[in-house]
């Protein structure tokens, strides 16, 4: 992923469905960033984003 | 990216601890159709499992899976991992109560598979695919399933086998499965586990009837005269057969906070009768050390096994059990185990003939690897 995907990201989503998640994170799964989306089009777009702008 | 709902599974295959993105489903919930007429509901994946069955039963109708977790897990999670329990004897699994889905491929386009009534027999049933497939294929997005009229009646009965005697369970689980008897779940409880749930630690059959008032006395009347000498025959009815699910289920180890990275979870597969040998197996484990709890449907040969240690006795157990399925030539998935000890161990055992299969639809679907990398088998 491009180092400024964040901001890439921040552009196309609004930044309250951004979030970092608290707590434990002992059995894995961390990221560097937490999307909710709220519908399906949001899912698209990030899994979209993600298509375009992860690692070939 | 990583997805989640819930988040009951965390600890459930995945190989790379840090990702980019998690994508994750909790805001994304509701009914989108409920058709009472057609017993069927279309919901967004997050939505909660529990929240659904609440809404359901003011319906008398139900959602037929069994998931562990369930006061915590999203449908999606439930379907992404075919999760299922006891019960699935009865009211099968995620792939026969799936009817449609819609899902988002990995290059962001909308899909739609099967359809939104019962009768649909056109084409391939792609839910299937995507039914367990861990979101490594597609984000489920919505997901269509038919509905079970809730049981007018309900009884638990625990059968306690006292002696210990394999054989003698094995005749009477073929004596239950030959019989017009038609029981939900079928599950074996071992020692240890009946120790925790009903007090006696002896082997105890956990047999659910659910159906009309009359033919649920007519089964457990049934079975009262199959109970083994010395053995102890228990029914528990209506609301005490739900508290003593809801204590069953709440032994997963992924949902404890104080155990959960000292603990690990089986999903075995065995054929129906080997359940006993594994539940033997299992006993024999037990030590100062580490701790078992064990559990099989003797109808569908599928077993839970919770561990509690350290983790190098844990590891070493697990291996252990291995050597059973392999010489059955069944499997263990590991379900629940923290990130540090998934990496010393194949979590989904030794992958299956058709490995390759699996590879090649992972590579052309995701050929980025851009959905939940290396959380399914062989790496996927």
């Amino acid at each position: 992923m491009i180092s400024d995907f964040k901001d890439k990201l921040s552009a196309i989503f609004p930044i309250e469905k951004f979030s970092v998640e608290e707590g434990s994170h002992d059995l894995g799964n961390r990221a560097e960033v937490t999307v909710r989306p709220t519908m399906e089009q949001e899912i698209a777009d990030l899994v979209s984003f993600a298509h375009s702008n992860g690692k070939k | 990216m990583i997805i989640e709902g819930g988040g009951t599974k965390k600890g459930f295959g995945g190989l790379v601890e840090h990702a980019d993105i998690c994508l994750s489903l909790k805001d994304y919930k509701g009914i989108v159709e409920h058709n009472p007429g057609d017993m069927t509901i279309t919901l967004k994946a997050g939505t909660s499992y529990l929240e659904v069955q609440n809404y359901l039963a003011g319906f008398n109708q139900m959602i037929s899976l069994d998931p562990f977790a369930n006061e915590h897990t999203s449908i999606g999670g439930v379907i992404a991992a075919n999760d299922s329990g006891p019960k699935r004897l009865g009211y099968g699994s995620a792939r026969d109560a799936v009817i449609g889905m819609r899902l988002v491929y990995p290059d962001g386009s909308l899909i739609r598979a099967g359809g939104k009534v019962v009768k649909n027999v056109a084409g391939y049933d792609m839910n299937k695919l995507f039914i367990g497939s861990m979101g490594t294929l597609a984000v489920i997005s919505e997901i269509t399933l038919k509905l079970r009229p809730v049981a007018n009646y309900q009884s638990l009965v625990l059968i306690s086998f006292p002696a210990g005697n394999l054989d003698v369970i094995k005749q009477f689980v073929v004596t239950v499965l030959d019989s017009l008897m038609e029981p939900i779940t079928l599950e074996l409880l071992s020692p240890t586990l009946a120790a925790k749930l009903t007090g006696r630690r002896e082997y105890t059959a956990a047999i659910q009837f659910e159906d009309v008032e009359s033919s649920v006395h007519y089964q457990t009347t049934y079975l009262e005269n199959l109970k083994p000498e010395g053995g102890t025959f228990t029914i528990l009815q209506q609301e005490d057969a739900n508290l003593f699910w809801q204590a069953f289920y709440d032994l997963y180890p992924g949902l404890n906070a104080e155990n959960k990275t000292k603990s690990a979870a089986l999903k075995v597969g065995l054929k129906n009768m080997e359940v006993l040998e594994l539940l033997e197996v299992t006993e024999r484990l037990e030590s100062g050390q580490i701790h078992l709890l064990a559990h099989g449907g003797l109808g569908h040969g599928i077993s839970q096994v919770y561990l509690y240690g350290e983790s190098d006795r844990i590891l070493s157990a697990i291996q252990e059990i291995r050597k059973l399925t392999s010489a059955k030539g069944g499997y263990a998935i590991v379900k629940h185990l923290p990130f540090s000890e998934r990496l010393k161990i194949n979590i989904w055992d030794e992958s299956p003939s058709y490995f390759f299969l699996l590879k090649q639809i992972k590579a052309k679907v995701d050929p980025n690897n851009i959905l939940n990398e290396k959380r399914y088998v062989g790496g996927i």
